[in-house]
């Protein structure tokens, strides 16, 4: 094993940008490494440590600007040995959608072994070995839009086993995944790397970081850190200086250190604190201990109510679809409701169907007791007007959509957020005043961006402006369509406090389709389940994670601390069930007599 | 929006006619074509469209759907047809005359011509919709691909058209998801309030601005695209296998078989 030829070797690699001009930017400055033939290694980093940059340099998509890459021993600025680099390092890159070529799955999956040139009856078992391996072969004639996510991101790693790759490469791979397609994805992987595979999987998330054997943290362009996640995680000193969060497990790990001295010092992983656990907590079988629940209803009037909403897309043609299956719910003022649900459960529908951009087939939609659709029957109607916006210029109802850096439409920042202030008729000076607030607000000063052109912000920075955009409405009620989804760990702290500052501070009403656990939990007073267009359940998050059952069955799952508090419990230890946090379940732990 | 994109979907019903090899499908749909077009008598176009209608039954299309598609047509049938007879179209001298007002004379000659007018159109839109039912585009260019490939030595590029093309047919779902989803973002926005200015133009100033972003949109995919291309080893038409041979069987035969019969009995007539 420790003789085994390296299969990557990289030597001193610098890669510089050529910027505009004189700016150019050293994306990679002297990294070398060496990744031997059956390793699983998790490459992390903050944004712009130079990440994707390397992953690009594994199978000559770039090339060095100094310094050497060898790929199985061939340097990969020999232009004839492309061909064969790139059957032995294949890529699954960020976006599913962006890596489909062709019309079908099978079509696409055959894409990379018929650029190999091979017999078409080698490309067809292949194919076949390919799909049945990530599990989509009964799906090989579907065109790839219509899969979800994670389905197409399966498709996306088939193509690439299809080439018979020694090693694969993921580049933030399940970034765009909700949690089954995630968890998917990450079970396939295990399987590929027992069976020999080499994984390099690059991601910001440090729990996935826990699944390799090896972590690379990258800094500025720089190896920080070549070692086991064991050592990285348990050096809290050290992860805090790499600028890197803990693992949740890893955190409790620590805390727990203080309760029992002999604690062993190095877990990384549910499983190895729930074992750890066990033998030191009390089993006497006692009936559970709830934290207390929160009455869920508020005396004020409800904002919006739905009732009994049903919409079905394609309807009368053999394809039709039912996207809403009788959906019923009430969101009262202050309130920040999670709509949950897998992809394709119906949330974006419903989210639409409140911002009155969907017409109900049948059922109804009030906001402030008003049917939102008045307002597309008659401009004049003042039903419609007090649905447009009141004296104060303040709409009932603003939308972000998922992915909202990619609906920006002004050349420059301040006139994409001034956007809707200026349709609802406001003199230049209240224009101003509401771009500046609503640019603040969502973490943007204005000063210096008003005048940036949108197209030359930063991913985090147009998600911001795009908030800035639906802010600058002054709405009452607030949907966002997975407003989390993609962003790396720091950005989303970010925009979780804004979010946290509008309702809390501003008294902003937020309703938040989303499929992260963690933010539901980070948000909101209350969740509404979905699945299939239908109701599932509702209650306060505390409510809902006393059955995580229920919520993996419905495509979902439960933070890990609630995870392993349900695994401690089901062995009979006596602690609540509905833990949240890390630290109420460190709490927990550390109340229970010993 | 998208239920404009089902216009021309294909319905997999599983009948021989969508079994069929796709190079067949296009022989038959052109020689269809030209029939109706080139034929100027009543007897072949007759023939014609029994063919596509018992075709359409063979499709196992349900009647109903397949009628929709003509009923959309039909009021720009019936002008069409007044406008022939209005006009004389096919009045030659000689015709035998059926009624006559004023300067308006209705010959059995003019009768004749609005009447393969109606069964041509009738046809042809029978024919398109049948063509597009039953034929899901990955097949389509891969049979376009195979009977183009022969042209090689021509200099036409087959196989780099068919990737055009499959690129093209694989991103328009997505993109107009996009374009759709950008006009809702811009509507919740407050567009659609439009500050008295709304009506047909008040939307096209709308949708001037979304140009930007979609050309953006569009060309960062295309990159990303080209890059996972890339990183599959695509560096061409050239040397590049093939997943699927195309094979005729013997529907295939006996399908071609008819096609020829069909022609020589237009031909003959």
């Amino acid at each position: 094993m420790a003789a085994a030829k390296p299969l990557i070797e990289i030597h001193d690699l610098i890669h510089t940008y050529k910027g505009n001009g004189t700016a150019s930017i050293n994306a990679l400055q002297g990294i070398s490494l060496t990744f031997r033939p059956g390793e699983f290694v998790a490459i992390v980093g903050a944004n712009g440590s130079g990440k994707t940059t390397l992953a690009r340099h594994l199978n000559a998509l770039l090339l060095p600007t100094r310094g050497q890459v060898l790929v199985d021993g061939t340097d990969t600025r020999n232009r004839a040995s492309w061909p064969a680099t790139r059957s032995q390092v294949a890529m699954v890159f960020q976006r599913p959608e962006d890596q489909i070529v062709a019309t079908t799955v099978e079509d696409d999956v055959a894409f990379g072994p018929e650029n190999l040139g091979l017999s078409t009856s080698e490309i067809q078992s292949r194919v076949r070995w390919a799909l049945g391996t990530v599990g989509m072969w009964d799906l090989r004639h579907r065109p790839p839009h219509l899969l979800s996510a994670g389905q197409q991101q399966r498709v996306a790693t088939a193509g690439a086993l299809a080439m018979r790759p020694r090693c694969l490469v993921l580049d933030e791979a399940t970034a765009m995944l909700d949690p089954v397609g995630r968890r998917e994805l990450l079970a396939l992987l295990r399987e590929l790397h027992r069976e020999g595979l080499t994984i390099l999987l690059i991601t910001h998330w440090m729990h996935e970081a826990t699944l390799a054997k090896r972590v690379v943290v990258l800094d500025a362009g720089r190896v920080a850190f070549d070692g086991s996640p064991r050592r990285l995680f348990t050096d809290l000193d050290q992860l805090a200086s790499l600028g890197l969060e803990p693992p949740p497990m890893v955190t409790l790990a620590a805390e727990m250190a203080h309760r029992w001295p002999d604690f062993p010092p190095d877990l990384l992983t549910l499983d190895e604190l729930a074992a750890a656990l066990l033998p030191r907590l009390p089993h006497d079988g006692v009936a559970p201990a709830y934290y207390p629940a929160l009455p869920p209803t508020r005396d004020t009037p409800p904002v919006v109510a739905v009732h009994d909403l049903r919409h079905t897309y394609l309807a009368g043609t053999p394809l039709a679809t039912a996207a809403l299956d009788g959906v019923s719910l009430q969101v009262h003022a202050g309130e920040t409701v999670a709509l949950l649900g897998p992809t394709g459960s119906g949330k974006s529908t419903l989210l639409q169907h409140i911002a009155g951009l969907l017409q109900p087939q049948t059922g109804q939609v009030l906001v402030n007791g008003q049917d939102v659709n008045a307002s597309r029957t008659d401009q004049r109607d003042p039903a419609a007007l007090a649905q447009a916006g009141d004296a104060l210029g303040r709409r009932p109802v603003g939308m972000l959509f998922q992915q909202p850096e990619q609906q920006l439409f002004e050349t420059y920042v301040g006139d994409d957020v001034a956007f809707g202030p200026r349709r609802l008729g406001l003199d230049r000076a209240a224009v101003r005043e509401r771009v500046r607030w609503a640019m603040e607000t969502a973490g943007l000063p204005f000063d210096t961006y008003k005048d940036r052109f949108t197209q030359s912000l930063s991913g985090g920075e147009k998600r911001k402006a795009a908030l800035a955009g639906v802010l600058a409405l002054h709405p009452q009620v607030l949907l966002l369509d997975e407003p989390t989804a993609g962003l790396d760990p720091q950005s989303r702290r970010g925009l979780l406090a804004t979010l946290r500052h509008l309702n809390r501070e501003q008294g902003m009403t937020l309703i938040i389709a989303t499929h992260t656990m963690e933010d539901v939990v980070a948000l909101a007073n209350r969740a509404f389940v979905l699945d299939h267009g239908g109701p599932v359940t509702q209650g306060t998050p505390r409510q809902l994670f006393r059955e995580p059952d229920l919520l993996v069955a419905h495509g979902l799952g439960v933070p890990e601390v609630t995870a392993l508090m349900h695994r401690l419990r089901a062995a009979g230890a006596k602690l609540p069930a509905d833990v949240l946090t890390v630290t109420e379940a460190i709490t927990a732990i550390k109340g229970a007599p010993a | 929006m998208i239920s404009y994109l089902t216009t021309g979907q294909v319905l997999p019903t599983g009948s021989p006619i969508h079994r069929l090899d796709p190079r067949t499908r296009l022989l038959g749909f052109l020689v269809l074509l030209i029939a109706f077009i080139s034929t100027s008598h009543v007897g072949p176009t007759f023939l014609a469209l029994m063919a596509v209608i018992a075709l359409v039954a063979l499709a196992r299309i349900p009647p109903r759907y397949a009628l929709k598609s003509l009923w959309l047509l039909l009021p720009w049938l019936i002008v069409i047809v007044l406008v022939q007879i209005t006009l004389g179209v096919g009045n030659a001298p000689g015709c035998r005359s059926l009624l006559a007002w004023g300067p308006l004379q209705l010959t059995a000659c003019t009768l004749r011509s609005a009447l393969i007018t109606l069964m041509r159109f009738a046809g042809l839109v029978l024919l398109i919709g049948l063509f597009t039912w039953t034929s899901p585009i990955p097949s389509l260019v891969r049979g376009l691909e195979a009977l183009a490939s022969p042209l090689a030595w021509t200099g036409l590029p087959a196989h780099e058209l068919a990737l055009v093309g499959v690129i093209a047919v694989r991103f328009i779902p997505t993109m107009a998801l996009e374009f759709e989803r950008l006009q809702k973002a811009q509507r919740a926005r407050g567009a659609d309030l439009g500050g008295g200015r709304g009506g047909f133009l008040g939307r096209v100033r709308n949708t001037l601005p979304l140009i930007v972003p979609i050309f953006v949109l569009a060309l960062q995919r295309a990159e990303r695209l080209a890059e996972a291309m890339e990183a599959r080893a695509y560096s061409g038409g050239r040397g590049r296998g093939r997943y699927a041979r195309l094979h005729l069987r013997r529907a295939d035969w006996l399908a071609l078989g008819l096609l020829a019969l069909f022609v020589i009995i237009i031909l003959w007539t």
